[in-house]
Parts: C-alpha cells; structure tokens; sequence
C-alpha cells in the first residue's frame, strides 16, 4: 500500500481540520471520503493530494466539483484492493461531528482499556 | 473439559489453510468484498469501527489455563494487549490485522481452539452455565450436551445459511444461568414424573428490537432424540423464516406469526419423519462424548467456615467477595470462584493479556486448570478448595481483581457500543463507567444488594438491556448520544421483557436518573432482602416513573 500515508505525528494542516459544530447545513455540502485499508482494517480518509491518510487532519474537503474525482479516486483504490467500506460524510457541522466519527478520528475508544504489564 | 482428538484437531488446521488461501485471494483482487465477507463472518472476523475485529469461540464458556493463557498471547502479539469477554461466552480482539488473522487461526487451532461459528447466519456457538459441571444446584452436567450439539452443529450443511443467526443454550441448574428463556432455543434439563431425565424445550426467545421471552415446545424431551428434535426445528425455520426483511427473519418472528402451536405441529410432522433415523445420536458416540465431562477427582476437603468467618469479620472486602464472589460446589468443602471483571476505571468484560495469564496461573494452582466465561462478563474458577479462599483472594487483590461485585449494581453488562461497533448509536462503556462512580462507595453497592444492570448501545441489544432490572439502551436522538431506561426484564424461569419508562436522557442525566431509581427501591422495599424485582411488581412503574422525571 504504497500510497497510503502514516503521519500520525505530523501538524495537522488548517485546510483540512475538522469543522465547528456551528457549519451551516446545506444540501451541497462538501464531503469527507473514508474508508478502513484493506490489510490492516485502519481507518483512513483521502486527503486533498488523493492520498488516503490515517490522520483525520489530512482529509481533503471535497466540494461538488472535485467530489467527482475523489470517488472515482476512492472507487480505483477499492478496485485495486487497498481500501474496503468506503463511504462518504457530509461536511454538515452534524455528521462530521457525530459522536461516530469524533471515535473514528481518535483512533481508539473513549475510554481507557485495560493495561498489558507485560508486553512484549 | 472436552478434548480434542485427530479429528478435530484436523478439522480446525485445515479451516485455517482454508481461511489463509481466501485472505490470500482477496488480498490480490482475486476474491471481490461481496465474495469475502461471508468468507471472514465464517471465521469469525468483523470490520468494526477502527479495525477488524475477531470473536473467538469459547465453547459453552470453558477453557483451560492453556488456552487463556494463549488467548493472552494473541492479545498481546496481534492486539492492543486486552480482550473482551461477552454474553455469549466468547472473547473479541478488536484491533486485528486481516492480513495476520491467518497466523491467529494457526495459533487458536493449536490451543484446540477456533473462531468457527461466532458470526454468520449459522447455528452459533452454544451456550451454557457458567458453574456446569461444578454447582451444588445442578441435575446433570449440561457440558457434554452442549458439546453433542456443538458437533452436531458445527458446518452443518443444511443449516450454514439459515434466514437468520441461531442461538441455542443449554441450562441444568435449579436457577436458569444461561438465560435460556432469550434465545432461539433453550434447553433446560428436567427430570420426568418417572425420573427420567431430559430436555424442556423452548423457542423462539430473542432480544434485539422484537425482544421475545421464548415459550414452551415440549415439556419433555428424552435425550436420545435431541438431535432429531433440533433438526426438525430447524428444518421448519430455515423453510419458514423470513429471508425478505433482515428484522423479521429470526426464529422468534415465525414462532410469533404462526403461533406456538401451528409451530409445534410443523416441527412434530417434521420430526416424524427424521425421529429414530441414523439422525439420532449413536449411544456410543453420546458416551463418548460425555465421558469427557466426568467430574475431577477431588481430594477430600474438609470445610473450615469458622477460619474463614473469623478472617471475614477481620477484612471486609474479603468479607463482601466471599459474600458475592464465591458460591456452593457439589462436593463438600469446595466452592466455585467468580472473577469479577468490573471495577472502576475497567470497561465491563475487558481483560488485560496479564490478567488473563494471572488467572490462568489461580486455576492452575489452586483449581483444575480449569475456567469459565460467564454470561455477565465476568470469569469463573471452579473446584477450588473452601480452605484456599483466602489465600485465592490475597492473589486476586494484588491483581485489584478481588471485587465482591457479583451480582451488584456494577457487575452492568455492557456491550462495546460506539467505542467500538459499527452498529452503535452510542457509547456503553462511558456510562456504565460513569454508574460505576456514581455507585462508588462498596457499602453502598451491598447495601442495594442484587439488581442486574445492562446497557446497550444499540436496538440489537447486544448488552441484554431487555433482560435487565434497570436496562439503558443507547438511542440517537438527533444526532446526539441518548439513553432509554427500561425496568423489570429478567432472565430465568420467570423471563421478562424490560418496558421503557418515559424519555430518554443525555448522558449526563442518566446516573443521576438510576440513582434516583435505587433511592426509591431502598426506601420502599419492605425489608433488605426485597430485592428490586419484587418492590417493582409491588409499587409499579408508575411510581419509579414519578421519582426519575420529578426533577428533569
């Protein structure tokens, strides 16, 4: 999986933050495109450069023109078995920021799991 | 416990070559998502929220130290170093890699285990008393059964693509342990007018959003004719069920619309003409099968309560564990030992890969390498020695795994919710957290006494939310986590379906919203031992009703 990035580390880049609850809604709302890699099942989104990204920071926003590229992007990648379950958010201030995805971005869950003492 | 011999073991290798040739395939394009995924449900392995993820079978809920020990090891070599235990007495890894689960499957399949049958609309896996075998209380061992109907089941032709998924528990003791009254089919073992014993049957229970208590089939069922008997129930669902509507398609929804009576009499034409077929067990294959389940030899032990009594009035948590943790054995001077894996800072069922190992080494040590999952999360050793009690305890206290919690407002089952789950509206573990605090202080929780708490974070009611006291289940309300408290579901003989109370809560509001709940029951109970069910059917709903939303 050549093209899907690890940066888990690196600054987030403004174009691309999540956004406030307070985005008004509208039916052309921009989109976020995810999906879970294929090998390892982690969650990814398809940032602006079309590189899928581990890191929610580096998702692209999609607007009505470039959505179209996105997908045929996203569906090419699924085609080429890198990614499986792709779908698509609204960028709508209510399922960016549901609860789901505010999960899916953490990389983990909400609470705190028991503690391995002695790992590998 | 059940062995494998070169059959099984044969059996569960290839599965695995098998499964690691269809990973192969998909992972080259070879085999499309649509084509693979029956594929990995078969084995077990789910895409969920963050990962894969893969529920391993525990059949009936037993292990030895062996396997928990190896379910440790892939914990910790192909997940973050936990798993989690669920009602159905299996374990789930969440953070699994498909292109690693071959090697798990290789691993499990050397412990003599598999992932076979914990996903897929097949017969799952089966379901029993977590203190089989080993309880004070029982008829029989129902362990040998399950495991007749494990093999029965097990890749059966006829019945790997049913309408729906199937659940069958087995249950022998004179209190219902495996909640046989909320699956598709509960086998409870009952003894006849003549002495004879054999099965009740019941059918069509169910929870999720058509939660349905099971009714009777058959009051009697001789043993030589449980598999023929099972096949005709199933012969009838997997021709009649629904294959049209994903939510009308389990057994529960065709016993329902045709009434337990027509659906006796499809299974008795059915079953008449399978009945004394080569269908019926083989006598020498039903003895060797339970042959396997001969209780252990245990040495002689003489019981020493007064010892025991004396550290009690010494320690109170050791007082509170033996109180809630340890109940009666078959033989004099032994007790069964529950692991209670609920504590505060602990998602309900979670256990670390060294816990696993630590506990692994108690029933190793004090026990007969032998442990149980129950249905409530937690962990079971039998056959320990009354006098080891408190030797048992000291360990489990360093391990802080020495909670008297069993049975308690915070022994909650929960399911993973939206921490996890791709099904989910909402988070289980936070708030089944946010209870615990709530109910911090032990006393407090021993003076309510026993009450089941379930949350849910979805309708599929994974976390048994119906079958609970005080049920929660997770709703979306607008797009904003919300909770329904539901009151008076019980499992048992007297199986019930928990009835929503009023609107739901945010969050926020809901530990407050049960502590209001259990300040009502406390004062209105006619005495300490009144337990919560009964101040219910008392006073009502209404009045618990009155006391949550008086001051929202």
């Amino acid at each position: 999986m050549t093209n899907i990035s690890d940066r888990p580390n690196a600054q987030p880049q403004s174009q691309s933050q999540p956004q406030p609850q307070s985005q008004p809604r509208h039916q052309s709302a921009d989109i976020l495109i995810t999906a879970n890699r294929l090998d390892d099942g982690s969650v990814v989104w398809l940032g602006d450069d079309l590189q899928w990204w581990q890191d929610r920071h580096y998702a692209g926003h999609f607007d009505k023109v470039a959505r179209r590229l996105a997908l045929a992007k996203a569906s090419n990648s699924e085609a080429a078995n890198e990614v499986t379950a792709i779908y698509e958010i609204p960028i709508d201030g209510k399922a960016d920021v549901s609860a789901r995805e505010r999960i899916r971005a953490l990389g983990g869950p909400s609470i705190v799991p028991p503690k391995d003492l002695n790992p590998t | 416990m059940y062995k494998y011999d070169k059959l099984d073991r044969d059996f569960v290798a290839s599965r695995s070559a098998q499964f690691r040739d269809q990973v192969n395939r998909r992972l080259s394009g070879e085999l499309s998502e649509d084509e693979f995924k029956p594929l990995r449900l078969q084995n077990g392995l789910y895409l969920q929220l963050h990962a894969y993820m893969l529920r391993v079978a525990i059949p009936y809920g037993v292990l030895s130290g062996a396997q928990l020990r190896g379910l440790a090891g892939i914990a910790r070599d192909f997940d973050r170093g936990f798993g989690h235990f669920t009602t159905r007495q299996n374990i789930q890894f969440n953070w699994i890699k498909l292109v690693e689960t071959p090697d798990i499957l290789d691993r499990l399949a050397s412990l003599d285990m598999h992932a076979i049958q914990t996903s897929g609309n097949c017969i799952r896996n089966v379901t029993s008393d977590p203190f089989a075998g080993a309880a004070a209380d029982e008829l029989e061992d129902p362990r040998g059964w399950c495991e007749i109907i494990r093999q029965w089941s097990t890749l059966h032709p006829e019945f790997a693509f049913l309408p729906r998924k199937f659940k069958i528990a087995v249950s022998a003791g004179a209190v219902d342990r495996a909640a046989t009254g909320f699956h598709d089919i509960g086998l409870r073992l009952t003894k006849s007018i003549s002495g004879e014993i054999g099965f009740r049957v019941l059918v069509g229970g169910g929870q999720g959003r058509t939660p349905r208590v099971a009714q009777q089939l058959s009051r009697f069922l001789p043993k030589r004719h449980l598999l023929s008997y099972l096949e005709a129930i199933l012969r009838v669902y997997n021709a009649a069920g629904r294959r049209d509507n994903i939510y009308k398609a389990r057994m529960k929804i065709l016993v329902e619309a045709i009434g337990i009576d027509a659906f006796r009499d499809a299974v008795n034409d059915e079953w008449l003409l399978i009945k004394d077929s080569a269908i019926e067990l083989h006598q020498s294959e039903q003895d060797r099968i339970l042959a396997q389940f001969t209780p252990p030899t245990l040495p002689e032990s003489h019981e020493n309560w007064s010892a025991i009594t004396a550290k009690r009035a010494d320690d109170r948590g050791f007082d509170d564990w033996v109180r809630r943790n340890v109940s009666p054995h078959y033989q004099p001077g032994y007790v069964n030992v529950s692991v209670s894996l609920k504590s505060i800072g602990r998602p309900p069922g979670d256990a670390a890969a060294s816990e696993m190992e630590a506990i692994a080494a108690l029933a190793e040590t004090y026990g007969q390498d032998e442990l149980r999952v129950t249905y409530s999360q937690n962990l079971v050793i039998p056959h320990m020695r009354q006098t080891d009690l408190f030797a048992i305890y000291t360990a489990l206290a360093k391990l802080q795994l020495a909670g008297g919690e069993n049975g308690l407002i915070s022994d909650m089952i929960a399911c993973p919710g939206l921490d996890y789950c791709n099904l989910a509206n909402a988070r289980s573990l936070p708030l089944a957290e946010m209870i615990f605090q709530k109910f911090g202080d032990a006393k407090t929780r021993q003076d309510i006494g026993p009450i089941r708490l379930n949350i849910s974070g979805c309708i599929n009611a994974c976390g048994h939310h119906h079958a609970a006291d005080i049920g929660i289940l997770g709703v979306n309300k607008k797009g904003v986590e919300n909770f329904q408290i539901t009151l008076g579901g019980k499992t048992g003989e007297d199986a019930a379906v928990g009835r929503i109370l009023g609107p739901s809560f945010v969050e926020a509001d809901v530990p407050d919203a049960i502590a209001r709940i259990i300040d009502l029951y406390k004062a209105r109970r006619l005495s300490a031992s009144e337990e919560f069910a009964d101040t219910l059917a008392r006073l009502g709903p209404a009045s618990f009703k009155d006391a949550v939303y008086e001051t929202v």
